[in-house]
């Protein structure tokens, strides 16, 4: 980078609106994780109608300060009160529960900070020194090499959750379905319109987004809470012992955080491998952090009791994630997670086009983000260490309360996108497919990143036998394209390994 | 702090993979048909129903493998959990209730209303009382109108 | 009593009137309607009019993006608006042109009244700089000696950038292998990877690339060389006569009042060409240059009838 490249970068990513954006960013995902019932996705997915009007460093550096502070508070609610308030903070249970109930809260807390931030900056090093490299390499795939690697992150995707391939695969393969919907770029017919004009353009991304995580999650919940309120019992958080007991030597020593660089570690270099897989996520990553670590512990048997190893390691994971899942996103337009997937819409919104180009043409944007995403994690230290003691207040908020209040969002920001009505039925369409899925066990983000990648799937593809001259073998004759189809095939071994360790 | 349910709410898990498998494979099969018999297009590159006969193709492999194979999910029957389906409806009329009162009556009004039932609803009997209730109605409201009065307006 | 009521209505029923005789535009703001989400040239062009719209028209302008369809949602919204020049359309060629000349559509080309052009962009066929290929001639021989074998990328079906392509072809007698891109970004990167050995795309794509010569502009499709790309030749000037330049234009609908529409096309020439107009123009990257109502309508009806050619030429 030149010496001025590096001056307009600073000033632009140091100037007060965009601090601004980042500080607010974190203060809402930390908040939005803490409560149990909404997570910093749905809160990502949220905010893409606004963010949108802002300016793209801003954008970007909002909505990463959302997801990193909801990877740290989901951990508060986990920790005090044994529910995850993200996803991604169910491995912290397992230790961080136990702590709780055995009187060191406060400890349990910090060090879960701690650990949070350190697999935060593992993540935003590895993310800033692979991810333009490998933009270089993928400069020179052609449509064959996109072609394996759509192909392999859809199956890898789907194939993860070791029980429920099956189910994964279905979903993926309708999302893509779904992407087909509209205007076929390649030859301008209409697909799969049903005579609907306004489906003429597609389903839109941000209701099908907004609907598969947030709404289909808050609809749920309320449900619940109807079913609770009926039949006589209350809510669960809130009736929970207010005052939170603590020993009275219940601090954490540098020492001690320091006697833990081994979690930490472990979960930062796990966490940084899981998250740049397609479709991985921070609640694998937690586990298989968690998993690692104990096999790596002088004291394994001290796991599950309140160990504070066995929190740093999985909020290390968890959050190393956070910056690794823009890997993908950055150097191929892959995105690898539901949430990478937010950051990518957003990124399009404000028309920079996720690929291998995007780090070449946006150079000062993106290396801005780069120093924003450090700035992120700086802010979710300093902010959460002061605030500690406030968040648990919030995680007792009342759902009846909140659920109306971001169900009302999500239809109206929706709406706000585009004011176009169609949006919001397709948001509620998508919500309902998104409760039938979870009602059935069948997982939601390989549909996610199969309507995401729908089209550049087609694309490739029939871009390749355009040039192949409707030959198939050409889709198989490029070493590059064999390592892909290799690598993934090699990764899928591996991780179903690891899944028969997993407690 | 798992709560129990009586066994009238509670969801019948009877084999919900089996509707799910024959769900899919009907969807697989009626897709196949459309793109046997339907009017498709092609084009450069094969055509525009090169991507959904493979997509039709790949659920319906799945939906069989959902069906037969011990692959697929052993249901966790969740003594515990509610049946949420009929209420789920019902929150998701609440959201088309909300979207069309604040597209006619107007969006300080229309979210004012809408909240209040919705948490009037959702409170459980002996804990109702009407002050917190309609503090947060009116808190929506205002809120409500200044993201989407004042900061990414909406159309109204 | 009587007298008072009488006296009441006749002022209440001449306030009508009086709106009627008020100066166009008078309160109501005017809307700018784009065929296309917001963020691409056109919504930037049409933002930075309603930037800077109020002083010169003497109201307010709305920018209202309404996406679909291609173009059509907007279009069939302007076309069916009241005619009273306070809703407007900025456009490309597409869904005005080449939509209802392919489709059955509920307007025609003669529904529409250009105002004001406010920038044109050009088709720009690039080569990759080491593929041994020297200029366009180079390539239509390969490709006249191989059917088929070259490659060439464009953007949407028959969108402004493939439309150029396929005129190439039925003028030249060649046949290239088309193969549709994304966009600016996969394109060049196919380009630079020799996936594809001709690529249509626009000035703003690759000049950097062409400063750095990795790309070479072998021509560019309007009547006259561009300023950004002052060594590539127009098509005219390699021997084929194409002209299809992109234009962004100004629309209004054919019944609108002919003293409304002077009006304002006269203003929106002056917003545009205006300092601030231009300055905002250059930090976003685009080159402004309005034109005023006999220009903009040559340049449509030139356009119309070399899509309606192109087209033609493709049923055969």
């Amino acid at each position: 980078m030149t010496a001025d490249i590096l001056a307009t970068v600073t000033t632009l990513a140091l100037s007060p609106a965009v601090i601004f954006a980042v500080l607010t960013g974190v203060l809402l995902g930390v908040t939005v994780g803490a409560v149990p019932g909404i997570s910093g996705d749905m809160a990502m997915a949220l905010l893409l109608p606004y963010v949108f009007t802002m300016d793209p460093a801003p954008a970007i550096g909002m909505l990463m300060g959302v997801y990193k502070g909801g990877l740290f508070g989901g951990s508060v609610s986990a920790i005090l009160f044994g529910v995850p308030g993200t996803p991604g903070a169910a491995a912290t249970i397992l230790d961080g529960f136990p702590a709780k109930e055995a009187g060191y809260p406060n400890r349990a807390l910090h060090v879960a900070l701690y650990s949070s931030v350190a697999g935060d900056f593992a993540g935003v090093l590895v993310l800033v020194f692979v991810a333009a490299p490998l933009a270089m390499l993928a400069l020179s795939f052609g449509p064959r090499e996109f072609f394996a690697l759509y192909l392999a992150s859809i199956v890898i995707i789907a194939g993860l959750d070791r029980g429920r391939i099956a189910k994964g695969l279905a979903a993926a393969w309708l999302g893509v379905l779904l992407a087909m919907v509209g205007r076929d770029p390649f030859s301008g017919a209409e697909r799969l319109t049903f005579g609907l004009p306004e489906l003429g353009s597609g389903l839109g991304l941000i209701p099908v987004l907004i609907g598969l995580f947030a709404v289909s999650e808050i609809l749920l919940q309320a449900a619940r809470t109807w079913r609770e309120s009926n039949s006589g019992k209350t809510n669960t958080i809130a009736a929970a012992d207010k005052s939170l007991h603590y020993l009275a030597n219940d601090h954490l020593g540098w020492r001690e955080f320091r006697s833990l660089w081994r979690p930490v570690a472990i979960g930062s270099a796990t966490g940084t491998f899981i998250g740049a897989l397609p479709g991985a996520g921070a609640t694998l990553a937690g586990f298989l952090s968690y998993g690692l670590a104990r096999r790596a512990s002088k004291h394994p048997e001290r796991f599950g009791t309140g160990s504070l190893e066995g929190v740093a390691a999985p909020e290390a994971g968890n959050s190393a994630t956070a910056c690794a899942t823009l890997i993908p996103l950055f150097a191929f337009g892959i995105p690898g997670s539901g949430s990478a997937a937010l950051i990518g819409a957003a990124f399009m919104m404000q028309g920079i086009s996720p690929g291998p180009t995007m780090i070449d043409d946006n150079m000062t944007i993106v290396y801005a983000i780069f120093v924003l995403l450090l700035i992120g994690g700086i802010f979710n230290l300093l902010t959460s260490k002061l605030l500690l003691p406030y968040y648990s207040r919030i995680a007792m908020l009342q759902p009846r309360y909140v659920l109306p209040v971001v169900l009302g969002l999500a239809v109206l920001g929706t709406y706000a996108t585009n004011n176009v009505a169609f949006d919001v039925w397709v948001l509620l369409a998508a919500g309902l497919l998104g409760v039938a899925m979870r009602l059935l066990g069948v997982p939601i983000a390989p549909l996610a990143l199969g309507f995401i990648l729908g089209p550049g799937l087609e694309r490739a593809l029939r871009q390749s036998l355009i040039l192949g001259h409707n030959d198939l073998a050409y889709l198989v004759a490029s070493p590059a394209a064999i390592a892909i189809y290799a690598a993934s095939t090699a990764m899928l071994i591996l991780l179903f390994r690891a899944h028969s360790t997993r407690p | 702090m798992k709560t129990s349910f009586p066994k009238s709410l509670v969801a019948h898990r009877k084999r919900p993979d089996a509707a799910l498998g024959l769900g899919l494979l009907l969807i697989s099969m009626v897709g196949l048909l459309h793109i046997w018999f339907g009017r498709w297009e092609s084009g450069p590159g094969v055509g525009s129903w090169l991507i959904p006969l493979i997509a039709y193709l790949c659920m319906a492999l799945a939906a069989i493998v959902i069906l037969w194979s011990p692959l697929a999910e052993i249901s966790e029957n969740d003594e515990t959990e509610p049946d949420v389906r009929c209420p789920v409806v019902v929150a998701a009329a609440w959201a088309i209730l909300l979207f069309l009162t604040v597209l006619n009556i107007g969006l300080m009004v229309g979210t004012f209303a809408a909240v209040l039932l919705a948490t009037w609803c959702l409170t459980p009997r002996d804990q109702q009382a009407w002050l917190p209730i309609l503090f947060t109605s009116s808190l929506a409201a205002v809120g409500f109108w200044f993201i989407f009065g004042i900061l990414a307006p909406i159309i109204v | 009593m009587n007298r008072v009521i009488r006296s009441i209505a006749f002022v209440v029923l001449s306030l009508p009137s009086a709106a009627v005789f008020a100066e166009f535009p008078n309160d109501r703001p005017i809307r700018v309607v784009t065929p296309y989400g917001a963020g691409g040239g056109i919504d930037v062009a049409a933002r930075i009019l309603a930037s800077i719209g109020e002083e010169h028209l003497g109201t307010r302008v709305d920018v209202v993006n309404m996406p679909g369809a291609g173009g059509l949602t907007a279009a069939t919204f302007v076309r069916e608006a009241e005619p009273d020049g306070y809703t407007l359309l900025i456009s490309d060629y597409t869904p005005l042109v080449t939509l209802p000349l392919r489709e059955s559509t509920p307007y025609s080309t003669d529904d529409w009244l250009p105002l004001v052009q406010v920038t044109e962009i050009a088709p720009t066929f690039v080569i990759n700089a080491s593929t041994g290929y020297e200029s366009l001639a180079d390539v239509l021989q390969a490709a006249k000696q191989k059917p088929g074998a070259l490659a060439a990328t464009h953007g949407t079906f028959m969108s402004s950038s493939h439309l150029p392509l396929l005129r190439l072809e039925q003028n030249a007698g060649v046949t290239f292998n088309h193969v549709p891109t994304s966009g600016g970004g996969e394109t060049f990167q196919f380009l630079l990877g020799n996936i594809v050995q001709l690529a249509v795309t626009t000035p703003a794509t690759i000049i950097g690339p062409a400063r750095s010569g990795r790309v070479l502009p072998v021509a560019v499709a309007t009547a006259n060389r561009i300023s950004a790309l002052p060594d590539t030749p127009t098509l005219r000037e390699s021997g084929i006569d194409i002209v299809m330049p992109v234009w962004y234009t100004i629309f209004t609908t054919s019944e609108v009042p002919a003293d409304r529409v002077r009006l304002l096309a006269e203003r929106i020439v002056t917003a545009y060409a205006s300092t601030e107009a231009q300055i905002l123009a250059k930090r976003a990257g685009l080159e402004i240059e309005p034109r005023g109502l006999e220009d903009t309508k040559q340049n449509y009806l030139q356009t119309i009838s070399t899509v309606a050619d192109t087209l033609s030429g493709l049923r055969e």
